[in-house]
């Protein structure tokens, strides 16, 4: 049974719109005009208790304004809202306990005190049973490793440890269900890793449902069964992610650098797409080339410094799923 | 669940005294803000003589108490304000609390540390230095305590309505200061009621700002007997109640105008 469902959910904003010069400032003032901006245009989805879904979609689309809407903090213009069989606006104080919210661009943790304090408050606050309250610390201080910093005041640590503090806090009372909006953004690949590995867990061992939104492609393939992709305010996929991934192309680029200025030479089955004394970039079908094979070409032809495989990213990947769809209509 | 709010008010509290140098000056401030009215009514009552109805001591005393507490209790509008503008609300906004309780918490918290630690040495130091009538009998020292705790509450509701109107208008300055001006004068801190021309008390005796200063004061000082000390208390609680019901209906509309952009 489906524990989260949006049904044709619309958020709409209503902003001043401004009016250049001092004429327009002035007429601004006695008559302003309005805009309405959607940021949200009939949303569905449902989500079904356990799953671990990624919700994805470039800056502006949509993804905060949903996850809003979805955490009771707004309100929608229009449609329907239900988590857990309550309504998140209406709702609140018995919705709000029993779910688990992280937004990475913004600390839950209270700034002056030690990250301990604000984990003591958070007890009491959702009444956790001190045996709970144990395990969990345990828990975190063993997948996250909190106990090195778990003692710093909150504005002293590094982005990387407040993400982890933040996630932990996020998930000190059990919650059912947890949102996390952009968990690992700004983050090293160590940190990004240690915190995929943690919501993994979570979602395995417990069985909570997961909805995380990401700016990165392989949050998503490294986390996720499903995806779904908004852009504009509106959705554009909702599947799993290798059909999202063959949605979005089979196309790579290898990037090679070199150690010493190099003119590179055609590769059959390989596009050469950009070329400077000291870097190629090849662009192949992954469909029809295997990686290794190319690889070993250009590592035995050439002097070689470094490979990169390049991903596409979430923009591009977007753009090519909308481009498909309005070809098919 | 009510520790939680507890927690709230004790965390606020031992904030305040994390900062030794505030203190000192919240210290002093109350005193040299006490010494220049003080100081002005003496100048008041040697120019005209014995013609006021209540004593200077009267005077003194309505001075050393309603001026020094008003500067315990002074709301944080700006700070809720400042979460609303930016969205920082949205962390509040997901705790199982009612918000408005929340606000409670952290103003008695504040104003706990301020009476304890800035108001009560102050207090001392002017009462030494400028003398202060006893209070009326025995029960007006509870009954004084109690009016003085809901003069608080009803402070406590015009902040919350100042700082929801931030759900409308980007800055609130101007009606914090507004607000700020009218308890000053009207409260009965910097103006005794008893020098308040008559047609400005009819307006006074309708508003909420009789039930800040003024109730207390008037039950320590013995202006008001009998069954007038409980009208004062009951119309005390009236404010209180149809303030807080303000500002619960400022919240509840003020949520669905919420607007959180970005992050």
């Amino acid at each position: 049974m489906a524990i989260l469902e949006l049904t044709e959910a619309c958020k709409t904003y209503r902003i001043v719109q401004r009016q250049d010069g001092i004429s327009g400032a002035l007429k601004n003032l006695f008559v302003p005009r309005y805009r309405d901006i959607q940021a949200v245009k009939r949303i569905s989805f449902a989500i079904e208790a356990g799953e671990m879904v990624g919700f994805i979609g470039p800056n502006g689309a949509g993804k905060s304004t949903t996850i809003k809407l979805l955490t009771g903090v707004l309100v929608p213009t229009s449609g329907r809202v239900q988590v857990l069989g309550l309504s998140p606006f209406k709702d609140r104080k018995r919705y709000v306990g029993r779910i688990g919210v992280v937004f990475g661009q913004r600390t839950q943790l209270w700034w002056d005190l030690p990250v301990s304090d604000t984990f003591d408050l958070l007890r009491k606050i959702y009444g956790v049973p001190p045996q709970t309250y144990r395990r969990n610390l345990e828990l975190f201080d063993d997948i996250l490793g909190l106990a090195d910093f778990r003692h710093q005041l909150a504005r002293q640590l590094s982005l990387g440890q407040r993400m982890r503090a933040d996630i932990a806090a996020a998930l000190l009372h059990d919650p059912e269900l947890v949102f996390l909006d952009e968990p690992t953004i700004g983050l090293d690949i160590v940190a990004k890793d240690k915190i995929r590995g943690f919501m993994q867990h979570i979602n395995a061992e417990r069985g909570v449902t997961m909805l995380l939104t990401s700016h990165d492609m392989q949050d998503m393939e490294r986390t996720c069964q499903r995806v779904i992709v908004i852009d504009k305010g509106a959705l554009l996929y909702d599947g799993s992610v290798s059909g999202l991934a063959s949605l979005s192309g089979s196309r790579r680029s290898l990037i090679v650098d070199f150690n010493v200025h190099t003119r590179c030479e055609p590769i059959s089955g390989t596009e050469l797409i950009q070329e400077n004394a000291l870097r190629a970039r090849f662009s192949f079908d992954r469909g029809s080339m295997q990686v290794h094979e190319l690889v070993s070409q250009v590592a035995k032809k050439y002097d070689i410094a470094d490979m990169t495989i390049e991903e596409p990213s979430i923009e591009s990947v977007v753009k090519t799923i909308f481009s498909a769809q309005q070809a098919r209509l | 669940m009510k520790g939680a709010y507890i927690e709230i008010a004790r965390k606020t509290l031992l904030e305040g005294l994390a900062f030794r140098v505030n203190t000192l000056i919240g210290i002093l401030d109350t005193v040299i803000l006490i010494a220049v009215n003080v100081a002005i009514w003496k100048a008041v009552y040697a120019s005209t003589g014995t013609l006021q109805t209540v004593s200077l001591e009267d005077t003194i005393t309505n001075t050393l108490f309603a001026i020094g507490i008003s500067q315990a209790f002074w709301m944080d509008e700006y700070s809720i304000a400042h979460k609303i503008r930016t969205g920082a609300i949205t962390n509040d906004i997901l705790r199982p609390m009612h918000f408005g309780g929340m606000i409670l918490a952290a103003d008695i918290g504040r104003a706990g540390y301020r009476l304890l630690v800035e108001f009560l040495p102050a207090f001392v130091i002017c009462a030494l230095l400028f003398g202060l009538s006893a209070p009326a009998s025995a029960l007006a020292l509870p009954l004084f305590v109690l009016s003085m705790a809901m003069s608080f509450l009803v402070l406590h509701s015009i902040g919350l309505i100042m700082s929801y109107i931030s759900f409308w208008y980007f800055n609130i300055f101007s009606f914090v200061t507004i607000k700020n001006a009218a308890v000053l004068v009207l409260s009965g801190a910097y103006i005794p009621y008893w020098f308040m021309p008559d047609w400005m008390m009819a307006f006074v005796r309708a508003s909420p700002f009789q039930a800040i200063y003024s109730a207390p004061m008037s039950i320590w000082l013995g202006h008001v007997n009998g069954s007038s000390v409980l009208y004062g208390l009951a119309k005390q609680a009236l404010w209180i109640v149809a303030l807080q019901l303000c500002a619960q209906a400022l919240w509840v509309l003020g949520r669905r105008k919420l607007a959180v952009n970005g992050g």
